[in-house]
């Protein structure tokens, strides 16, 4: 249930597409190990990712998370090479040309799939850190109870996802279905 | 033979069953061998990600997409993760084969899938006992509630579970920790529905789990179960059972022991022992006892039985009538209707439920008669508060992209159906003729599918479920039918069955063998029927009974 309603989010969230699993779809078996991102990679991933999920008021946006160091996990375990190939494109593209927001916007009216990897790594790496669940949600690891009748009112901060079920996990899940489908 | 190898009893396998045949034999001052196939878990020492922060797994409790591939069968279980991948047998460890597709989710450890487990336990009705008679699909339950009721109960204080008295023939009252509540939505849609269709109720879910402290074991509402609980905080062989033989010190446990068979003495008339293959040597060893707990799960009672040949039983240990292997059993888990609700705006909870509702069955119960299938369905139902308030016209990046994020959206409710397939002889488990695995144990053959009556059966779920959505205002209703294969349910039973004919069952009323009086089968594959309910607790009263009878029977010299 949780998934679903993560994956609709997602679907709000990704542009509908979730990248990175075209290796396993195509049946190659590549786990290219040595990728890396060098430290003024990192700096621009977590400057771009914090264009998507700034710092605001009371909690750390992409660069706090360090979505970077996430991204550089994901990209070098998950990703085929074609896939880590289309990230290094993508993130020269932005070194090079930018990523205002009237870019952004029509990457994202285009649907643009490189600048939507991007996006994906840098919202996954921040909804499943832990910047995003001490500050911007309410993290209960240890509730010590389940209670109803919790008056609740917009702008309460409210309980961060169950790990397992939550939208981080929603990546995971929408991974597994396009490759175990295949 | 040395004094070594011999015990007063063994039981195989230490999961859900096992664990209570080697709790109860122990306790009764029985000497117990425990065999194990997989290795040992330590309750709360090999709970290795118990405590481990989302953000503390490689890859933030996703699996190596090369996992999933590699693993098409384990990776469809809702329960395989990073954060369990530990507790569950990779594809390639142990092959099967598939005459018909089946999904056979296994958990090779000390504690089998009771760590794994979704631990909602519902008892049987009275009319599931009697179903198979009134119908005559399958064979006759040599039992009937009332001979179960008593051992339902010894389980229940002992497991602990969570429920309200409902006081629903369906589902008996059992002996129940105070019950989980349930949320606004839950609430008002239990009064709707059961308002708006007499003979539909919402309950809280029978749950395994703790809402009290309870014998020394808590449950913190952390909802991470699977990982193992190192509170004890929802009932498992590990936290429970395992321990409580232990303590006693009449039990000895023997992880990596893969059974091969059951060793059959002509001239004793009985079983005399069991071979093992120990799994970190290869070394073959037989093991003796008076008498045998067979709880290897399902389909693995199954090939052992197959596999346990002599000259008396040359077609599989106890295998006189023909049916070892025969009318394999699982649930009808295809269905799912789900939607959301306008509405409880102001609604939340606090802390996680480990658990849901309960849509008891309602087909074919009381003046309700279906005319296009037999029997019936459950479901679980549930309504949760979804997370992410974002609209499609929302600006797709910022500060207000962020703040959606963690704003609450609408709540979405749901109803998983759980349907009872017919027994039939056509769904079979056989030993493959040409493959064996790595310890030379053939290859087990799994020929399970579902017929017409279980399409019916679906439509129908999907009808009412959409009903009882509508009922209470859900809009955007979706219906679901996986088509899913045949034990994904994880609900696998049969092959062993109980009956009162020798002539067309493996076991007698008390799980014993009609042929071979002193083995004992009581995990699923002991089972002639489904019902639709969450069977695991079933089968755990299956078991304390029939140790209880066992223990009887060898002090009488019977066995």
């Amino acid at each position: 249930m949780n998934r679903k309603d993560a994956l609709k989010t997602l679907m709000l969230i990704t542009g509908g597409t979730v990248f990175g699993a075209q290796a396993f779809l195509s049946g190659c078996s590549v786990r290219n190990r040595v990728f890396s991102l060098s430290a003024s990679d990192k700096t621009l991933f977590n400057a771009f990712g914090e264009v998507i999920i700034p710092a605001t008021d009371g909690s750390g946006g992409a660069l706090a998370a360090d979505v970077a160091g996430f991204a550089e996990t994901i990209v070098r375990d998950f990703y085929s090479e074609e896939e880590q190939t289309t990230f290094r494109n993508a993130l020269e593209d932005l070194a090079t040309n930018g990523f205002s927001e009237s870019r952004l916007m029509e990457f994202e009216t285009t649907k643009n799939e490189p600048y939507l990897m991007l996006k994906q790594l840098a919202v996954w790496g921040w909804l499943s850190s832990s910047v995003a669940a001490n500050e911007a949600y309410k993290y209960v690891p240890v509730p010590g109870q389940f209670t109803t009748d919790i008056a609740y009112q917009k702008g309460d901060k409210i309980l961060y996802p169950r790990p397992g079920s939550g939208m981080a996990r929603g990546f995971a899940r929408h991974h597994a279905e396009k490759i175990t489908s295949a | 033979m040395n004094n070594s190898d011999r015990y007063d009893a063994i039981v195989i396998g230490s999961g859900m069953s096992g664990g209570w045949a080697a709790k109860e034999l122990a306790e009764r001052g029985l000497k117990t061998l425990i065999l194990e196939r997989g290795r040992n878990v330590e309750h709360v020492k090999d709970y290795p990600t118990a405590n481990t922060q989302l953000w503390e797994f490689p890859h933030r409790d996703t699996l190596h997409p090369q996992v999933l591939r590699d693993n098409p069968v384990v990776s469809r279980c809702y329960a395989f993760s990073e954060a369990t991948e530990h507790f569950f047998v990779k594809d390639g460890e142990h092959p099967y084969e598939q005459t018909k597709p089946f999904d056979w989710i296994r958990g090779y450890q000390v504690g089998g899938k009771s760590l794994l487990w979704a631990r909602m336990v519902q008892r049987w009705a009275e009319f599931d006992f009697e179903a198979n008679l009134a119908d005559g699909h399958g064979t006759d339950w040599p039992i009937r509630y009332a001979d179960l009721a008593p051992w339902y109960s010894h389980v229940e204080k002992i497991a602990g579970v969570s429920g309200n008295r409902d006081g629903l023939p369906q589902i008996p009252d059992g002996e129940f920790l105070p019950p989980f509540e349930m949320n606004a939505v839950e609430r008002y849609a239990k009064s709707t529905v059961e308002a708006r269709f007499p003979g539909r109720h919402i309950v809280s879910g029978r749950s395994a789990n703790l809402s009290v402290p309870h014998n020394g074991r808590v449950c913190l509402n952390r909802t991470l179960c699977e990982r193992g609980c190192p509170m004890g905080g929802y009932f498992s062989a590990n936290s429970v059972t395992i321990p409580a033989a232990m303590a006693t010190g009449n039990a000895t446990l023997r992880p990596h022991s893969v059974v091969h068979s059951i060793l059959y003495d002509d001239s004793l008339g009985k079983a005399s022992g069991v071979r093992v293959i120990d799994a970190l040597t290869n070394e073959t060893i037989d093991f003796f006892a008076d008498v045998i707990f067979v709880n290897a799960s399902t389909i693995n009672t199954n090939l052992i039985l197959l596999n346990s040949t002599s000259s008396r039983f040359p077609n599989g240990l106890g295998n006189d009538s023909g049916v070892l292997g025969k009318y394999m059993l699982f649930h009808n888990y295809r269905a799912r209707v789900f939607g959301e609700l306008d509405g409880f705006q102001d609604a939340y909870v606090a802390g996680h439920k480990p658990g849901g509702c309960y849509i008891p069955r309602f087909r074919n119960v009381g003046r309700d008669k279906q005319s296009t299938f037999l029997r019936g369905y459950s479901f679980s139902f549930g309504a949760r508060r979804s997370v992410g308030a974002m609209n499609e016209t929302d600006k797709p990046f910022g500060a207000e992209f962020k703040q959606k994020m963690t704003e609450l959206g609408p709540w979405s409710v749901y109803a998983t159906g759980m349907g009872e397939v017919l027994p039939r002889e056509e769904n079979q488990v056989r030993l493959s003729k040409d493959n064996t695995d790595a310890w030379g144990i053939p290859l087990i053959d799994l020929d399970i599918g579902y017929t017409e009556h279980d399409d019916a059966m679906t439509a129908d779920i999907l009808a009412t479920g959409t009903e009882i959505l509508e009922a209470i205002g859900a809009k955007n209703i979706r219906q679901q039918d996986s088509k899913q294969a045949p034990g994904l349910d994880i609900h696998e039973m049969g092959g062993v069955r109980m009956g009162r004919d020798p002539k067309t069952s493996m076991l007698n009323g008390f799980n014993q063998m009609h042929a071979v009086k002193n083995v004992f089968v009581t995990d699923g594959a002991a089972m002639a029927s489904t019902a639709c309910q969450n069977p695991s607790l079933t089968f755990m009263a299956l078991t304390v009974r029939a140790v209880d009878y066992a223990v009887n029977e060898l002090k009488k010299g019977n066995l």
